[in-house]
């Protein structure tokens, strides 16, 4: 009987071109999607409807009054009768404190919340400030919450 | 004379460091990649806040509403009047209200009306646009039916 000689076997290897390919093309779709952005965050507010104005909420309102100029800068920033000026940010810190003022003194936290009445042309930038400067503040690096409830009220 | 015939070696490269590289990267984008911010719009420049954190439970289900000022390369206001950015499409705000009845339309045929109120309203707002334009929008959102609203800004604090 005649054997067939054996003939040397070729080291066996995986085709990888095809998933390295793959790979290359995930890598370019990672690479072009990509965007460096700043993490955004929320502020839940309660927004009454306007004839909420009308009609003033309950007890424990503390009234933030955000006065514009016809281009949207702010004029005047007032925390009931008191006046915060109209320097930013500096108008907006002093909210902060009285209102970290306020909250510290009374036992009835739950029952206060704020209620910012803007005109309609003022830039909305300064709406969020004073929501910000009532909801709470940072401190070495930890929000500290001051009014959970903040309603944005239309002026008249 | 016997000449010696050798095989030629075929020169191979190790390629295994570079595809470890690369899954590394792929891996980096995967993790770094937000792919939850897909509503956002560019041309929406959000004011910025230290107290703006990202909520602790990403919401169910949430409609964006993107509102800013057309500009030009650089960054300045083409029309000043701001629109709501819906995909390709500008629209004045005041022209906004049937887009956002539709929205709660398909909202309650969706998952009822319950679900659909308790939808939140989630207003990415640029930080010229004037506020009577946001509570306007609110209030359209108040009337169709939505009941939940939050207001966007971007962490950390303002440049300048």
């Amino acid at each position: 009987m005649r054997f067939q000689r054996r003939t040397v076997s070729e080291p066996l290897s995986l085709k990888l071109v095809s998933a390295i390919d793959i790979v290359f093309l995930l890598l370019i779709f990672f690479l072009l999607s990509f965007r460096i952005r700043a993490e955004e965050g929320d502020f839940p507010v309660n927004l009454p409807m306007s004839q909420c104005f009308i009609q003033p909420g309950p007890d424990g309102a503390i009234h933030v009054f955000l006065a514009s100029h016809p281009d949207g800068r702010l004029k005047s920033l007032h925390l009931g009768e008191r006046d915060l000026g109209d320097q930013v940010p500096d108008c907006f810190e002093r909210l902060n404190q009285e209102i970290a003022a306020i909250v510290g003194q009374g036992a009835f936290t739950d029952e206060l919340h704020a209620e910012i009445h803007t005109d309609e042309e003022l830039a909305y930038r300064h709406v969020v400030k004073a929501i910000s400067a009532c909801r709470g503040t940072v401190l070495h690096g930890r929000p500290i919450a001051y009014l959970e409830d903040v309603r944005l009220v239309p002026s008249p | 004379m016997k000449i010696k015939h050798s095989k030629a070696a075929v020169a191979e490269a190790d390629m295994t460091p570079m595809i470890d590289m690369t899954f590394q990267l792929i891996a980096f984008f995967m993790i770094v990649s937000n792919f939850e911010q897909t509503q956002a719009d560019e041309r929406v420049k959000l004011p910025a806040d230290q107290l703006a954190r990202p909520p602790l439970a990403p919401r169910e289900k949430e409609v964006v509403l993107n509102i800013g000022f057309l500009r030009n390369d650089k960054g300045v206001k083409l029309n000043p009047d701001a629109f709501v950015f819906y995909g390709d499409e500008t629209i004045r705000v005041q022209d906004y209200r049937p887009r956002l009845a539709r929205e709660f339309e398909i909202l309650k045929r969706q998952a009822g009306e319950e679900k659909a109120r308790e939808t939140t309203v989630t207003i990415r707002a640029d930080g010229d646009v004037p506020t009577g334009q946001i509570q306007e929008l609110i209030k359209m959102g108040q009337e169709v039916g939505f009941l939940k609203f939050a207001l966007k800004a971007k962490a950390g604090e303002d440049e300048g």
